[in-house]
């Protein structure tokens, strides 16, 4: 799609569109640095929620336990 | 006034709404000049957005894993509904992504003109309902606010999309609305159930539901929340959604939307009914595994940017529920984080594609080409994405996929086999992805 769209052969109609402006740039940029951040440094979203799925996980285990016992009685 | 007893997740859910009830008072410049509903929706999502950070960086603790800022009010004593908000780390992060992406919408709507009063007030209805939804802690209002987020997502689509709008709006009414009936039947048989009559999440919980009726609330749960996800066969309606919605409502929609049908997957399958769960995990993974072949192979066929994107979110949405199924805590964290992940990413790809359609008019790849040398920055920017999203290390969707990856290979529960396979096929999709983002016309 990219080697398509941007490399691809020229279309004249297309040959004068503006660039995208400072206040576009501006919303691009903000959905991409989280996604840098969270790559380089992925602690700062794993802390928000770690405690809250360890803790899912941690029931699902119990799940499993009761399920094991259940059957044996 | 004491601060620490004032209700900041209402003001949170319901500072969007006292938005909207602004702009239907100002006069409307019908297609001039849409300044005023604009700016007044960006202020109210923009300070919105503040108040999450604000409040989740002062009031929650991350590291207490169950609910706080629990507010209970009695609404409708008769039957049994409560407005009752809560924070815990299911609804942290999502929380964040949705004030973040929804006031990125709005500012990416700044040229909507047509009928801007309504237009802006819908999005500001949105991001309400939004915000109801991860915070709810009664069944019923969340329900009702399940609900109440689809009507401005059908208006959007059906008002500002484009030439076959309202066959994607009637499509995604018809398929999300049946689901949440199915939601409405199995949370009610739930609440139910046992001796007493509870709406609360987490005396549901608490009451243990085991047997028949865990399993078909469980099936319930799964299709209704499965077309918001969406799981496959269930998903057509997103690529017709996403090629009719214009940029910003795609925005919400890959951002937020998709991410409801995870947390509540999460939050109802996973937490109400850990045993169903456990039993029917490898389930969700093979429709994991559907999902990211599907969606990849899927996206080859699209000839619209957009639709090509939106298979692309099905793909990726995959990785969700292989870390759901993979039932353990490496696992359930990666689906958290590619469901973070995918939203800002996928977010991105379709404002960029939003941005260059305003100027090029279409959306067909074969009708462009040659735009690197006109549009170089747009290039960088729509070529960073697509990097982002085939999970380049060093963004974000690499940490995800990769954690989803290692929450199967350390279930020990699942015979080698099994994961080896489910690891295979899905690196299959990995590698599907950069071929149609980049190479494949």
């Amino acid at each position: 799609m990219c080697r398509r769209v941007f490399f691809g052969p020229r279309i004249p109609a297309l040959a004068t569109v503006a660039e995208m402006n400072g206040r576009e740039l501006t919303i691009g940029l903000s959905l991409l640095l989280p996604t840098l951040l969270i790559g380089f440094w992925p602690k700062v979203a794993i802390n928000l929620y770690e405690s809250s799925t360890n803790a899912l996980s941690q029931q699902l285990t119990l799940a499993k336990l009761v399920g094991i016992i259940s059957i044996f009685n | 006034m004491n601060l620490n007893s004032f209700p900041w997740l209402s003001a949170i859910v319901l500072l969007p709404l006292v938005g909207a009830l602004i702009l239907p008072f100002l006069e409307s410049k019908e297609g001039e000049d849409n300044s005023k509903p604009r700016n007044i929706s960006l202020a109210f999502l923009f300070v919105d957005f503040l108040l999450i950070v604000a409040v989740l960086f002062k009031k929650y603790d991350p590291t207490n894993s169950s609910l706080q800022l629990v507010e209970r009010v009695t609404w409708l004593p008769s039957i049994g509904l409560e407005w009752s908000l809560g924070v815990d780390g299911l609804s942290a992060p999502l929380m964040v992504l949705s004030g973040l992406i929804t006031f990125l919408s709005a500012a990416a709507s700044w040229k909507v003109k047509k009928k801007s009063n309504l237009y802006f007030g819908l999005l500001l209805i949105q991001a309400s309902a939004q915000g109801m939804v991860f915070l709810s802690q009664d069944f019923l209002l969340f329900f009702l606010a399940w609900e109440l987020e689809l009507v401005p997502v059908y208006l959007l689509i059906a008002i500002w999309g484009g030439k076959k709008r309202l066959y994607a709006a009637t499509k995604f009414i018809l398929y999300t609305a049946l689901a949440s009936l199915l939601i409405l039947i199995s949370g009610l048989a739930l609440s139910l159930s046992g001796d007493t009559f509870t709406l609360n999440i987490s005396e549901i919980t608490s009451k243990k539901v085991t047997g028949n009726l865990a399993l078909l609330s469980y099936f319930g749960f799964l299709i209704g929340f499965g077309v918001k996800l969406p799981i496959f066969p269930l998903h057509t309606w997103l690529p017709d959604a996403h090629g009719e919605a214009n940029a910003p409502v795609s925005m919400l929609l890959a951002g937020v939307l998709l991410k409801m049908g995870g947390y509540a997957l999460l939050r109802f399958n996973v937490q109400i009914l850990p045993e169903v769960h456990l039993q029917l995990a490898p389930a969700l993974i093979i429709l994991g595994i559907i999902n990211i072949i599907y969606g990849a192979l899927n996206a080859f066929a699209q000839d619209n940017v957009k639709r090509r994107i939106a298979c692309s979110s099905v793909s990726h949405m995959g990785f969700v529920l292989l870390g759901i199924g993979a039932v353990d805590a490496l696992g359930i964290s990666g689906a958290m984080l590619q469901m973070i992940s995918h939203g800002l990413i996928a977010a991105a790809m379709f404002f960029v594609t939003g941005s260059f359609y305003e100027r090029t008019n279409t959306l067909s790849i074969p009708n462009m080409g040659g735009l690197a040398k006109v549009l170089p920055i747009t290039f960088a920017f729509f070529l960073a994405s697509s990097l982002a999203s085939l999970a380049l290390p060093g963004m974000s969707g690499f940490i995800s996929e990769i954690t989803v990856f290692l929450g199967i290979t350390s279930q020990e529960g699942f015979t080698s086999l099994f994961r080896s396979i489910t690891i295979l096929i899905a690196a299959i999709g990995l590698v599907l992805t950069p071929i149609y983002l980049t190479f494949y016309v």
